[in-house]
């Protein structure tokens, strides 16, 4: 007896059942054993955080190790993570003593604006060159080339404070950092969007370049299409491989954008993550590896949705 | 096609809408002109926020503990203005009155203190001898508590409304200059409901918090009603930027009018910048190479000798940080005025080499330090080079203190380059020589034990004249420096740049007073 295929939703509801519970159950493993497996003692962290102190007093720090719970067992400590995490408390970080759950919903927000506003404009202005670069021989071509190669060979670190130097400081274009308005937006997103519109750029071209010579275009053209009909017909063929590129950058930047961060001094996720880990507040650095990787998951297990809806061949291919 | 694009363009507005609504309000725009604050009668001194003029400030240090004064975070209240205490001191250990007017010691662990009249807190209500007890009782008693009150034994009680009692385990001669430091910020009875004291409307200082954003800024309004002097700038905004490259470019793109904490390495920079000023002072804080007495080499003197004698101190104050530092000659600097005042070493390469042939020194010596504070890594790669001339090799390992830290206290080490103040929270260096030069000090890196040195230093417990104190702290740093116990290099210094605009800034060596009023800004 022949199974009969299951349809794209069965696939992506099986997805989604199964594959998130499990990444949900990994991620807290992860997150619970990460700082111990780093060998930070978090109260003698804590206290060093709170007070800028290297040699805490050991009576103190035992009096803290009682408060934050940290003489139970581990495995009594992680059964408490656990059954708090899934109702989505993640506790009171060990520094402030205040709920790490808001703290990383903060961090999350700034994170997510600023990604997904990076990923559109890459995506955007990714395609545009790409496409150009693939159809414009000349000049045009060229130049579209040059730009995505410039985007690709800057790296934050040296772009960012270029930036800030020429539009924030000569200029006065721009604010130098911050959060609060679109102004204080713009640079950040440029930054940060300069290394994917390079990607996004070169996989469109790429591909073009591979579909244009094919049958259907030269139908398209015979049967008298001009080239902006002909680029979209060609660029049907590469949506697959920017939209995976857009996906993979979603996800990569939301805890990736340290440096960008740093440099615009963004309260985002990338910081909130490393000063958790600098501070040995295991709270907040459970709770910010269980963000980012539920992220993770959940986008991952979109991009394949949108994969199939993209192509309708994968439905056959899907399982 | 259409719709696509419609959708893409709602998407993109959604998105962009929470930031515009999460920008700052704008009354607090250096445009408002909202009158803030009536003057105060009865003081012929008191300056007044005639309108809202506006100071906008980048912090170094964030606040770590969500402002509990059971932190450091207390410094950052105490600097923004926000927090008082019962004494305030300076470097030097001297002392003057604040919320307390006068203070006795009436026997060797009981001290009185007469409270300041008609001092209120932010919120309205009155500073009495009972919300004072209350608040460094609850300091005192706290899980972590401040380190000026640490071992302390303190108990607060309220003998009348203005009066209280100070009592100690122990004879203690420092009380009043443990009640000078910012942990023992007197907060309202109504900070302490929740498990962290919150500063907001419960202190006393000459501003009060008016909004506060986690990880991003301060806002602060003029306390008109201070029992000193109300400010005259009506509001402050409290950036916090961590990174020091971007305080820095806040304030050329004129963002900002105050950034601390300016790197070495672009004090040039902002000095040639026609609008910007730079305010250095000394900072009781040594950077010096520790060096481990337990185990060969440095057991002997003429390997710590021959370190002392090739390191340039001067080259690495004035070629390496620009300035950002001074040479230094032992533990304790020019922040403190009983500084002993000792030369700073001369490089002497042929002395070195003899010494380090002496010596025999390992093929190489380990130099181990951390990159916290950005400048130790280059610190070190200088300090390797200078060694090198002398014929000691050496290996650098940068790597996380933390990480460091057991190897360091655990005496399996070589030496150390640590950056460390002498007078953290009570400008009296008697806890610091105890715990860092003492045969039973806590962080006595160094390892280094001498009983004479222990009986004097410990002596100082039951020392409560300033000028025996002083002597003690002096006759010590002469004993470590003949000793050659580690090798000090360089006594760091503030570095504040501002904005031509703002005038009356004051430097202060213990980093508890930066928005004063003294402050004034040209619109």
């Amino acid at each position: 007896m022949i199974r009969p295929r299951p349809s794209v939703e069965r696939i992506g509801f099986r997805r989604l059942i199964v594959t998130l519970p499990l990444g949900v159950v990994a991620l807290s493993l992860l997150a619970f054993n990460l700082p111990l497996l780093a060998g930070i003692d978090p109260a003698t962290a804590t206290l060093r955080a709170r007070y800028s102190d290297p040699n805490p007093d050991p009576a103190i720090v035992a009096s803290l190790r009682g408060e934050l719970g940290l003489d139970d067992h581990a495995l009594v400590r992680f059964g408490r993570f656990l059954l708090r995490a899934l109702q989505g408390d993640f506790g009171l970080s060990y520094t402030s003593r205040l709920p790490v759950g808001s703290a990383a919903w903060r961090a999350l927000s700034v994170s997510a604006q600023m990604v997904v506003v990076t990923v559109a404009l890459a995506s955007l202005v990714g395609v545009a060159l790409g496409m150009v670069a693939a159809m414009q021989r000349g000049p045009l071509g060229r130049i579209a080339s040059a730009i995505s190669a410039a985007g690709a060979s800057l790296p934050p670190h040296v772009m960012g404070p270029l930036c800030v130097l020429i539009f924030g400081i000569w200029l006065r274009f721009v604010p130098t950092g911050g959060w609060g308005s679109v102004r204080q937006m713009i640079l950040p997103v440029v930054v940060l969007a300069a290394g994917p519109i390079a990607s996004i750029a070169e996989v469109t071209r790429t591909e073009m370049l591979n579909a244009l010579p094919q049958s259907f275009i030269r139908t398209a053209r015979s049967k008298g299409l001009g080239p902006s009909g002909v680029a979209r017909h060609a660029f049907a063929v590469s949506r697959l491989g920017v939209l995976s590129i857009a996906a993979t950058n979603l996800a990569g930047l939301l805890s990736g954008a340290v440096l960008v961060e740093t440099i615009f001094s963004l309260p985002g996720l990338g910081n909130f993550i490393v000063t958790a880990v600098r501070n040995g507040d295991v709270p907040a650095l459970q709770c910010g590896l269980f963000v980012v990787g539920s992220i993770s998951l959940v986008v991952g297990s979109l991009a394949d949705a949108a994969a199939v809806f993209a192509d309708p061949r994968l439905r056959h291919t899907a399982r | 096609m259409r719709l696509r694009s419609l959708a893409l363009v709602t998407a993109l507005t959604l998105i962009a809408a929470p930031v515009g609504a999460a920008s700052r309000p704008k009354a607090t725009r250096p445009t408002t002109t909202t009158p803030t604050a009536k003057p105060k009668p009865n003081s012929p001194t008191t300056t007044v926020a005639t309108k809202a003029s506006l100071l906008r400030v980048a912090l170094a240090f964030p606040p770590r503990a969500g402002l509990s004064v059971y932190s450091d975070d207390a410094f950052l209240l105490s600097r923004l203005g926000v927090t008082e205490t019962l004494v305030r001191a300076n470097a030097s250990g001297d002392t003057q009155p604040q919320l307390a007017t006068s203070w006795e010691q009436i026997t060797p662990t009981t001290w009185q203190f007469s409270l300041r009249p008609g001092v209120s807190f932010h919120d309205g209500s009155p500073m009495d001898s009972a919300a004072v007890a209350n608040a460094i009782n609850k300091s005192a008693t706290s899980s972590t508590p401040p380190r000026a009150l640490r071992g302390t034994g303190m108990v607060v009680k309220a003998i009348d409304p203005l009066t209280i009692e100070v009592s100690t385990t122990k004879a203690d001669s420092l009380v009043a200059l443990r009640l000078s430091s910012p942990g023992s910020a007197i907060l309202s009875t109504s900070a302490y409901k929740s498990a962290v004291p919150s500063p907001i409307g419960n202190a006393t200082g000459i501003y009060s918090i008016d909004k506060y954003t986690p990880d991003q800024r301060i806002e602060l309004k003029a306390n008109t009603k201070h029992w000193d002097r109300p400010p005259s700038i009506g509001l402050v905004e409290a950036r916090l930027i961590a990174d020091p490259a971007a305080r820095v470019a806040a304030l050329r793109a004129g963002e900002i009018d105050l950034a601390e904490g300016v790197p070495a390495a672009q004090l040039d920079t902002v000095r040639k910048d026609a609008n910007l000023k730079v305010l250095i002072y000394d900072l009781p804080r040594t950077t010096a190479i520790y060096l481990n007495h337990s185990q060969a080499p440095f057991n002997s003197l003429p390997a710590r000798m021959a370190i002392d004698k090739a390191i340039d101190r001067n080259a690495l104050a004035t070629s390496l940080l620009e300035g950002a530092a001074l040479p230094a000659a032992g533990y304790f600097g020019p922040a403190v005025a009983w500084d002993p005042d000792v030369v700073v070493p001369k490089v002497d390469l042929g002395e070195a080499k003899r010494l380090a042939d002496k010596a025999n020194f390992p093929k190489k010596i380990r130099l181990w330090t951390y990159p916290a504070r950005a400048e130790l890594p280059e610190l070190a790669i200088a300090i390797k080079d200078m060694l090198g001339k002398a014929d000691i090799d050496v290996e650098i390992t940068v790597a996380e203190y933390g990480t460091l830290e057991p190897d360091v206290l655990g005496g399996r080490y070589d030496m150390f380059l640590l950056s460390r103040s002498y007078t953290v929270d009570v400008p009296d260096p008697a806890a610091y020589l105890a715990s860092d030069f003492t045969c039973t000090g806590s962080y006595n890196l160094n390892r280094y034990c001498d009983k004479r040195f222990d009986n004097d230093v410990l002596g100082l417990a039951t020392q409560s004249t300033r000028s025996a104190r002083v002597r003690t702290f002096v006759a010590a740093a002469q004993d470590l420096d003949l000793n050659v116990t580690g090798v000090p290099i360089l006594h760091d210094r503030a570095r504040i740049a501002h904005s031509q605009r703002l005038t009356g800034l004051v430097a202060d060596p213990l980093e508890q007073r930066l928005v004063t009023s003294e402050l004034r800004i040209a619109q």
